[in-house]
């Protein structure tokens, strides 16, 4: 399938008749990519799915407001990152996980992933669940996603430097802990 | 396009990850269903573009306001589905209550004894549907090898062809008890895996949650966060074991009533327990559940009764507390007792469910109804050959306690016997023409007179 820009899905979005058919190519080209930037917030299979769906359900909604004052790419990415973390906030608070448990919480939850790889990938996620929120949604978007970051900027809505600042930081803990646990 | 106001600073993006990391980057760890991607796109299509002409087009598609209206409906078709949902997860519906058999739908507890065979295929029908809408959903109750199973059960082979009205309440009962029928009679057992498994002591039937295949296709923490390990309510009769799934156990830490920590509870008295999940240290959950106890149910009601078809039976469980609840195979009483009458002469089977919030004990009993109609000669030959020598009466051992009186035609008593045995023959009676009077001995005192003609 030819891939489309982001502006050539807009302009068929715009108008009512082709709405439908830039919907469908929008979802055919962002269904993985979403799903998988939901996946690394969230590590459960299912949850992700829901929260997948539920962002594109927005997008669906929310075409008509679209103003295109700034990319579909970041819009799309933003409402999947907002999602997420609400969603993982929802279940924390529905779970009643205590504050200093947060993260070991999380942790948790990649544990009861089946993780293909070796260990060292295994530890590469542990490691990166008991990261500051922020610091994990940097390195997933930079590391694994392999975004810019402009793009992230755009994304979260945090200047450039303070996110190299971040993904930086995250870097270095993550191989402290590849390296020293 | 927005511009990027803020210029590429190359001294941050300087520093290298290193190259352990970076053997790393873009290695996808995580697992997703095979052909996971096609099935999430046609959701979320079904969820926005395919869902939008129905509504568009009874809106006439012109006036753009109304499309609020249309996002309403939707919104409110999805909570339906939501309540829908919510109500058949509640895990407490996996037995029998009282509470349960009352909800029987009318059409199904409204069938007669003998109804005919339609409404059950109806009904039976209505069934498989069900079952293919919820083939997602697990069948969670299975009764075990030892409890009654009235399709395989049979109660008395000799009658087994004996009439069609027994056949035909086998239909009606199978439909209206069969467990997993249940879960189609408006209480819907758990959508959602609920993975606690429950047995109950040795006396009354054991039920247990069968959940394996769905922790296969469900991650473990979901099911944790979204399950009750333990019912809000309980309700027993005796010691109860609450049993953890394996999988679940080896994973979390169960704490019961904040002494026992174990994978299996067994609950042998108290009025509330209490559960606590842990992940290592961290507890993750805190369950509460209400504990009732209630006796077990014992009824007993004779296995085999024999009737003539003018009588009626009462048949008497002789047990009446409140909490249980009767349902009658051939009645839609909730009753200890079952008053039987006009019953069709052949075999009636009679079974009686009882169920308390925690048991449910069946008893059966079989009603033989004989026509007893008597079959009365006008004549006898007392002459000794052996035969018509006495004046026998048949059918009238279904009659214990017949009154005979014979009179001759001055209306001079000739024979009287209280409790008549088919044993008179008077052979020095001379020939002629007597009557007789039959006074049987039921609740409406029934008389019969007749001519009895006496010839050598």
């Amino acid at each position: 399938m030819a891939q489309f820009t982001d502006q050539q899905i807009i302009d068929l979005c715009r108008s009512s008749q082709t709405r439908e058919r830039g919907f469908r190519i929008l979802v055919g080209q962002y269904k993985s990519k979403i799903y998988w930037h939901v996946r690394r917030i969230i590590y459960d299979h299912d949850d992700a799915n829901d929260v997948t769906q539920q962002v594109f359900v927005k997008i669906w909604k929310g075409l008509d407001e679209f103003r295109g004052d700034s990319m579909l790419f970041s819009w799309i990415y933003r409402i999947a990152t907002n999602e997420s973390l609400n969603y993982l906030k929802r279940i924390k608070s529905h779970e009643m996980v205590p504050l200093e448990n947060v993260t070991s919480w999380l942790e948790n939850r990649v544990e009861h992933e089946e993780i293909t790889g070796d260990e060292i990938e295994r530890r590469l996620h542990k490691a990166l669940a008991k990261l500051p929120e922020k610091q994990r949604l940097v390195f997933n978007m930079k590391f694994f996603e392999d975004l810019k970051f402009r793009e992230i900027s755009d994304i979260l809505k945090v200047t450039e430097g303070s996110l190299k600042a971040s993904y930086h930081y995250a870097v270095k803990k993550i191989e402290d802990s590849l390296t020293h646990d | 396009m927005k511009d990027n106001k803020i210029p590429n600073n190359d001294l941050l993006n300087d520093f290298e990850e290193s190259d352990l990391l970076k053997s790393l980057i873009n290695k996808n760890s995580f697992k997703v269903p095979d052909q996971y991607f096609d099935v999430l796109e046609s959701e979320i299509l079904k969820q926005t573009v395919e869902q939008k002409p129905t509504i568009t087009i009874s809106l006439s598609g012109k006036i753009r306001n109304y499309k609020y209206l249309a996002y309403a409906a939707s919104i409110i078709f999805i909570l339906g589905l939501a309540f829908l949902f919510i109500i058949n997860s509640s895990p407490q519906k996996l037995q029998y209550t009282k509470k349960d058999s009352q909800k029987l739908p009318e059409s199904i507890q409204q069938l007669p004894f003998a109804d005919s065979n339609k409404t059950n295929v109806a009904a039976s029908k209505s069934v498989e549907t069900e079952n293919e809408k919820e083939t997602h959903s697990i069948p969670v109750v299975t009764p075990k090898a030892g409890s009654v199973d009235f399709s395989t059960k049979k109660m008395n082979p000799q009658y087994a062809n004996s009439t069609v009205a027994t056949q035909a309440l086998k239909e009606t009962t199978d439909q209206k008890w069969s467990p997993v029928n249940s879960s189609q009679s408006g209480q819907n057992i758990a959508l959602q895996p609920v993975f606690i498994a429950m047995e109950s002591g040795a006396q009354t039937p054991n039920y247990i949650v069968n959940s394996t295949d769905h922790i296969q296709t469900q991650t473990l923490a979901r099911l944790v966060k979204s399950s009750r390990f333990i019912p809000s309510d309980t309700c027993v009769s005796s010691g109860f074991n609450f049993t953890i799934a394996k999988r679940v156990k080896d994973t979390y830490r169960f704490v019961w009533n904040n002494e026992i920590e174990a994978s299996t509870y067994h609950i042998s008295e108290g009025q509330v327990l209490k559960l606590e999940i842990f992940i290592k240290d961290s507890l993750i959950k805190t369950e509460f559940s209400n504990i009732t106890w209630v006796e077990k149910p014992q009824p007993e009601i004779p296995a085999f009764i024999s009737i003539c078809a003018y009588e009626s039976v009462l048949i008497d469980a002789k047990i009446s507390q409140k909490e249980y609840h009767f349902d009658w195979s051939v009645s839609t009483k909730n009753s200890s007792e079952l008053l039987m009458e006009n019953l069709p002469v052949g075999i009636t089977e009679v079974k009686l469910r009882v169920t308390s919030c925690a048991d449910t004990v069946w008893a059966f009993s079989k009603i033989e109804v004989k026509d007893c109609k008597f079959e009365i000669p006008n004549v006898i030959t007392p002459n000794g050959d052996g035969f018509n020598d006495y004046f026998v009466i048949k059918g009238l051992n279904n009659y214990p306690g017949t009154e005979l009186t014979v009179f001759d035609r001055n209306g001079k008593l000739i024979y009287h016997a209280p409790d008549y045995q088919n044993d008179w023959s008077p052979a020095n009676l001379p020939e002629g023409t007597y009557f007789y009077s039959l006074k049987i001995k039921d609740s409406k005192q029934t008389e019969h007179g007749g001519v009895l003609n006496i010839v050598r």
